[in-house]
């Protein structure tokens, strides 16, 4: 992709973005004290900074027309990893921390690449241990069971 | 003072309380390379082993364990961008590309070099100032401390490498971020469209996104089939030359760090940011930022560990804790039925003598840990990306569900990585994005309590000296990378010009 594309598109999700904080804002109560403000100042006042500096950026951006280009490179690997990851985040406080952390580690791994089975399951194994240990034993973190 | 502090020493060489202060330091390594794991946590964690230990032990063991956590972060900022305190992530800036280059043993020895020294050195400005000096922190009200905050957000304009228009628009992000959750003057909710936005968006999971995880999102794509080994580790140390070339920032770290770190509310953040502002703003080749120059390192971590002894001087000297980890060492000591304050130096003066003889016994120790270690430290380049990408993502997401005990900070976290990806890919720096996370709420809530103290006028910030004079050198700050480009272009114009004639 282009990069003045990708500039012009996250500058627009920017805006939409604050347009969107800015109408809300309108919902706030105004402030109870005179002197104050209010909670609508600054979300309005930032808002109104994103809105210019994101035109700002899409105008540079579309006027300037940066020849570079944006690539992923290994695509394939790449989304398999992230819809992995997601998948993992959403199992983790259904399954269980230590059900499904060996697996995604041992899963990601080999979809990153590793073909090492010494290293695959020592790793998948090792932080399983070590997060065991170190987290949930000694640190009290109250890990998904 | 000497014969206090001479007995000071004297507690804190005895063997069980060396011991106590060596535990404290590498649990200190420990919790601060974890990115999610703050000092704040770590000393929290510790307080109740302490409950049976005599007091001056258990106060050298936490402060050991502060100082050196404040180091930890740079390691695995480092070493995998993932900076493991907020403090560390102006480390990353060149700390990471130094490693890339393989030279994270260079980068590692830098960064405890000037921990070290910054520990040190700010240790005796502890002793000899802190009273004086506190007395200056308590100058500051609501317009200092909003003035402050835009010194603070100033230094984005050092920080957007490539374009001050995506670093400003990055700010203008991160900064109506923080206006989710509750209004710091009314209370009321400000875009909380689910419960665990009540508090705002977490600001350590959103650093760990923005920096760890992108960065491993960028080492999913660079991983191949087959592939292994990318670089070999280059674990030298820093010459001494290059130390020597460092030597004025780090002692203008100490002293951004330390005067930063004494400010309630401050904290080692915003002086690790500064003071690399300002390290960028000195050198000679400012544009080299960024790439992996040492002295980018050494300005980050010269500076937040001073801001540990900053932090420290309202804490002993008035009782008046200059961070959350400050805060949680108040309980400490209260625990063991110490108040600190004035009172703390003539009542138990054993209690703060020996913290000063304990800053300064753990500088070295931390020094020699760290040095020893940075070799070792430095073969996490050797591991093979998968593994790496794969563990280093895990981590972050055991960091992030540490930070909050629940999975909202780990969906953050992995939210602002996606975020952090994406804006690195076309070139939003995302290091103002932090900024004005650290320094949003910061702002707004000053800004709106001075308003309230000056009756609604704003002259009060103009009004007020100390708060006048950091709104100049915020504007000064912001200006000067733009002057010194246009005074470099006039410069080459001119060289052209005579070349031509």
């Amino acid at each position: 992709m282009p990069i003045w594309i990708g500039e012009a598109l996250i500058s627009v999700i920017l805006i939409v973005f604050a347009v969107t904080f800015y109408i809300i804002s309108n919902n706030f109560p105004a402030a109870m004290n005179p002197v104050d403000v209010g909670p609508a100042a600054f979300p309005r006042l930032m808002a109104g900074l994103t809105i210019l500096l994101g035109l700002a950026q899409l105008l540079m951006s579309i006027f300037g027309r940066a020849k570079d280009r944006v690539n992923i490179d290994n695509k394939w690997s790449f989304f398999l990893s992230l819809i992995l990851t997601l998948i993992y985040l959403y199992l983790v406080p259904r399954v269980g921390y230590f059900h499904v952390t060996p697996i995604f580690l041992l899963v990601l791994m080999l979809v990153l690449g590793n073909r090492k089975w010494v290293q695959l399951f020592g790793t998948a194994l090792g932080f399983a241990l070590f997060s065991y240990y170190v987290f949930f034993k000694f640190l009290q973190v109250a890990l998904p069971v | 003072m000497l014969e206090n502090l001479l007995m000071g020493f004297q507690v804190v060489l005895q063997w069980s309380n060396l011991l106590a202060l060596l535990a404290g330091t590498l649990m200190g390594y420990f919790v601060g390379a974890v990115p999610g794991l703050t000092p704040t946590v770590g000393i929290a964690l510790l307080i109740p082993f302490t409950f049976g230990m005599d007091p001056v032990a258990s106060i050298v063991m936490l402060v050991g364990l502060y100082m050196a956590a404040e180091y930890g972060g740079g390691i695995t900022a480092i070493l995998v961008n993932a900076p493991g305190t907020p403090a560390a992530a102006a480390t990353a800036f060149d700390g990471y590309p130094l490693a890339k280059q393989g030279k994270a043993g260079k980068a590692l020895g830098i960064s405890i070099i000037s921990s070290g020294i910054g520990a040190f050195v700010s240790s005796i400005l502890l002793i000899l100032f802190a009273v004086p000096l506190a007395n200056f922190a308590l100058q500051f009200g609501p317009p200092e401390y909003f003035a402050l905050a835009v010194f603070g957000l100033s230094v984005v304009a050092g920080l957007s490498a490539e374009s001050w228009l995506k670093g400003l628009l990055a700010v203008a992000m991160g900064l109506l971020v923080t206006t989710i959750g509750l209004d710091p003057i009314t209370g009321i909710t400000r875009y909380t469209f689910i419960n665990d936005l009540m508090e705002g968006v977490p600001f350590v999971p959103a650093l760990i996104g923005l920096f760890a995880v992108s960065e491993v999102l960028m080492l999913f794509e660079e991983t191949k089939t087959g592939q292994l080994i990318i670089e070999k580790a280059a674990g030298a140390l820093p010459t001494l030359n290059e130390i020597k070339s460092c030597a004025s920032t780090i002692a203008r770290g100490i002293g951004i760090g330390y005067i930063i770190g004494m400010i309630p509310g401050a904290g080692a953040t915003i002086a690790s940011f500064v003071s690399y502002n300002e390290a960028k703003r000195a050198s000679k080749n400012p544009e080299k930022f960024g790439t992996g120059v040492i002295q980018g390192i050494a300005a980050s971590e010269s500076a937040n560990n001073s801001a540990v002894a900053g932090v420290l001087v309202p804490l002993l000297t008035l009782g008046i804790p200059g961070s959350a980890s400050a805060a949680v060492l108040i309980g400490a000591l209260t625990i063991h039925g110490l108040q600190p304050g004035p009172l703390l130096f003539t009542k138990h003066p054993e209690v703060p003598y020996s913290v000063f003889a304990c800053l300064l016994i753990a500088a070295p120790i931390m020094l020699s840990i760290g040095l020893g270690g940075a070799k070792l430290f430095a073969k996490v380049t050797l591991i093979p990306k998968s593994v790496l990408a794969s563990v280093v993502l895990c981590i972050c997401f055991l960091g992030a569900y540490s930070f909050g005990n629940s999975m909202f900070p780990v969906w953050v976290a992995f939210i602002s990585g996606i975020i952090g990806y994406v804006l690195r890919k076309f070139g939003f720096p995302t290091a103002p994005v932090v900024l004005a996370l650290v320094l949003g709420y910061m702002a707004e809530s000053n800004f709106r309590r001075a308003l309230l103290m000056g009756e609604g006028s704003y002259t009060i910030f103009f009004a007020r000296p100390l708060s006048l004079v950091i709104l100049i050198l915020a504007v000064l700050s912001f200006g000067s990378p733009f002057v010194r480009n246009w005074l470099m272009r006039r410069a080459g114009q001119n060289v052209r010009a005579k070349q031509n004639a």
